[in-house]
């Protein structure tokens, strides 16, 4: 005997309502499936870039790859940041990867030292500065103790948690939600941030640039969303060297 | 990757049908009995006791083999027991983050794509290997709380249980609306409640409600009229408090309780609200002498202990969960057929003093009637089981405005008078009780 299979309702068209900056506000922001599959897609390269092997055709059954350990990414995020962080998820399996979660809050630090204690990650990201005054207020923990076990990258979401790995002598990269995408650096410390020119577009409002050409960046999307991005205010600042590269003003 | 709804056959159900899966839900009895026989002695236990370290221990230990087990009465009477102390040792023993729980190889693909944690509110987080995607059982819950395709659900929780319950609000057709359980996510809470006019939420907590308290007036928001629009919402972590009761009542939000179902599912209540449902096709339960083995009778209090029926990337099997529950198998009388557990607390919570059992619910209500102390936010001080004194530290609001006066006179007074103990009470704000966390609760016992 055995219970009947489970058949669900269609999924929906939004895949998901998160959110996302725009300019000084925060405004929910609606995602399909194939806008996250198309996330997760442009994540797999970076992902690779920060360490994490692409094991995907490993097969793990065959002699000779019996102590083989899975790479590890640890999302350290909150859920009203689903949008930026599911599709890391995704981008983990595609590779082969295992991925786990955490809060990024200063309560739940907690945990993000405690994975990285048991499951020695090679990559973890999305540290901000709740996470590491959490960790270091809450905790009494020594911010290169924690992320020293960390194989690969660490990778951190705002300048304070940039700053404070830094002065714990870990070399962390930069990454930013720029609407409902997530950037990254070229290199660790670099300021120079990453993007798919034919996924995204990225420009300078000129009306608010000073003399260098630094102003806020503004989003438009080249592949096709849910909800469209039409030169959308990022909340950042910097300039625009080449299509592809942000630099961000310091 | 798409999500393995994308994959499945659909089916779209009459938007007024009370269950969602009628035929598990209101399966006979002698069905779920064999299912759950054929399941738990023919698959999990031999699968387990061939992979699982820990199980294997134990049983061993017990000179048990599944060969000994042929039978539920075998089942009763051979199969040791597992606790959480039992996979922490292991953990730490073998240096295994897993406790020895693990039946799949971590290299394997495929089915093994994630490691969550437990909440860690009883000591630090366990690591819970998942398969990481996919709608869960749910969506049974889920539809009850009458939600409809094409409607927005509003998930108000953390990250650290995974994904499960995006894909499980998409299972029922449904779109997630993410909003994290805090407190001050509340405006924006508001803000989606006023466009998108959701129709259940899950998780309701004792934070959320002191959000809405804090937020409401001074956004000049009436909760009534900003909830109006949810046909259900659960409430979780703990149980529901009298005074929270009294106010979600005024909201006009219609709660459902839900609980863990001894880290193997959950348990949530139907529309009847007699008892929170769980599930007899995905875990085995029994109800058994706190101090000792013997089942006790349907409806008495009794230490929950789970076997899952679903689980084989880390299988839990006769795990003494250390919650008291009642239980029953009698139908309920929305018609499901599955077993329903009432939570009392926990059998570590217990303190006894001057002979008398205190569970932190007995202690609630008297809390909650003093006005600065109202949100019920307090801690049972408990070094050992018996003690002298009973020893509380409870939660003020703090306005700023007036001193604490005799307020510490007060909330003894009104635990004495509901006890016949008068406890010695510590005073601290809301807020310091609050950081010690989890979002959704706080330990409502502690050692110091």
């Amino acid at each position: 005997m055995t219970v009947p299979q489970t058949i669900y309702e269609p999924p929906p068209v939004a895949w998901g309502l998160g959110r996302i900056r725009v300019g000084d506000d925060v405004v929910p922001w609606a995602v399909s499936q194939a806008d996250v599959d198309d996330e997760a897609a442009a994540l797999v390269p970076v992902l690779v870039r920060l360490g994490i092997d692409d094991t995907s055709g490993v097969d793990s059954s065959a002699p000779g790859n019996e102590d083989e350990v899975r790479p590890l990414l640890l999302i350290v995020s909150m859920l009203s940041e689903t949008l930026h962080s599911y599709p890391f998820e995704t981008a983990a399996g595609t590779l082969g990867a295992l991925y786990s979660s955490a809060d990024s809050s200063r309560f739940d630090s907690f945990r993000s030292a405690a994975l990285i204690g048991y499951l020695h990650p090679q990559v973890v990201w999305g540290v901000n500065s709740a996470v590491v005054e959490g960790l270091t207020e809450e905790f009494g923990r020594d911010l290169a103790e924690v992320f020293g076990a960390v194989t690969g990258s660490v990778v951190t979401t705002d300048e304070g948690a940039f700053a404070a790995l830094t002065a714990a002598g870990i070399r962390p990269w930069r990454s930013r939600a720029v609407g409902p995408t997530t950037m990254f650096e070229d290199a660790p410390g670099s300021g120079r941030l990453t993007y798919d020119p034919a996924r995204w577009a990225v420009e300078v409002d000129a009306a608010g640039a000073d003399a260098s050409g630094v102003g806020p960046l503004l989003l438009t999307n080249v592949a096709a969303r849910l909800t469209p991005s039409t030169r959308l205010d990022s909340g950042l600042r910097g300039h625009v060297p080449e299509p592809g590269t942000i630099l961000l003003a310091r | 990757m798409s999500d393995v709804t994308e994959r499945a056959p659909f089916l779209e159900r009459p938007r007024d049908q009370r269950y969602f899966v009628p035929e598990i839900e209101t399966m006979p009895r002698e069905q779920i009995e064999r299912h759950r026989e054929e399941t738990l002695l023919g698959d999990l236990i031999p699968w387990a006791y061939e992979r699982s370290g820990l199980i294997r221990e134990t049983w061993d230990a017990a000179k048990v083999t599944p060969a000994d087990v042929q039978s539920m009465d075998d089942f009763h009477e051979k199969v040791p027991f597992i606790d959480k102390d039992a996979i922490r040792s292991y953990r730490d023993r073998h240096n295994d983050p897993y406790g020895g729980l693990l039946c799949i190889e971590p290299r394997t693909r495929g089915v093994f794509s994630a490691i969550f944690s437990t909440s860690g509110t009883t000591g630090d987080p366990t690591p819970a290997p998942s398969a990481g995607s996919g709608p869960s059982f749910l969506v049974r819950e889920f539809w009850e709380f009458g939600c409809r395709p094409g409607d927005y659900f509003t998930e108000v929780l953390f990250t650290f249980r995974g994904p499960g319950i995006h894909d499980t609000i998409r299972g029922i057709g449904a779109t997630p609306v993410f909003v994290d359980h805090n407190p001050a996510e509340v405006p924006f809470l508001f803000a989606i409640n006023e466009k998108y006019r959701p129709t259940a939420m899950y998780n309701f907590s004792l934070a959320i409600l002191m959000g809405v308290q804090q937020h409401a007036p001074a956004m000049g928001v009436d909760p009534e009229k900003s909830f109006a629009s949810y046909e259900g919402v659960s409430w979780a972590g703990e149980p529901i408090g009298p005074r929270a009761r009294r106010l979600t009542d005024e909201w006009g939000l219609e709660l459902f309780q839900h609980t863990a179902l001894g880290d193997v599912g959950a348990a949530t209540e139907c529309r009847e609200h007699d008892g929170c449902h769980y599930w007899e096709d995905t875990a085995y339960a029994e109800s058994l002498d706190p101090s000792g083995t013997d089942p006790v009778a349907d409806g008495t209090p009794g230490e929950l202990v789970t076997s899952t029926l679903v689980d084989k990337i880390a299988p839990l099997i006769r795990y003494r969960s250390d919650d008291l529950v009642r239980r029953t198998l009698a139908p309920c009388a929305c018609g499901r057929t599955h077993g329903r557990i009432w939570t009392l607390g926990r059998k570590g919570d217990e303190v006894v003093v001057e002979g008398r059992s205190v569970l932190p619910m007995d202690v609630w209500h008297a809390i909650e009637l003093v006005d600065e102390t109202s949100s019920g936010i307090f801690q049972i001080i408990r070094p050992q089981r018996e003690v002298d004194v009973l020893q509380l530290r409870v939660g003020y609001r703090d306005d700023g405005k007036k001193g604490l006066g005799d307020l510490r006179e007060r909330v003894t007074a009104s635990v004495a008078d509901a006890l016949g103990v008068v406890p010695d009470v510590e005073l601290v704000t809301n807020e310091s009780l609050l950081k010690l966390g989890p979002p959704h609760k706080i330990p409502r016992v502690t050692r110091a």
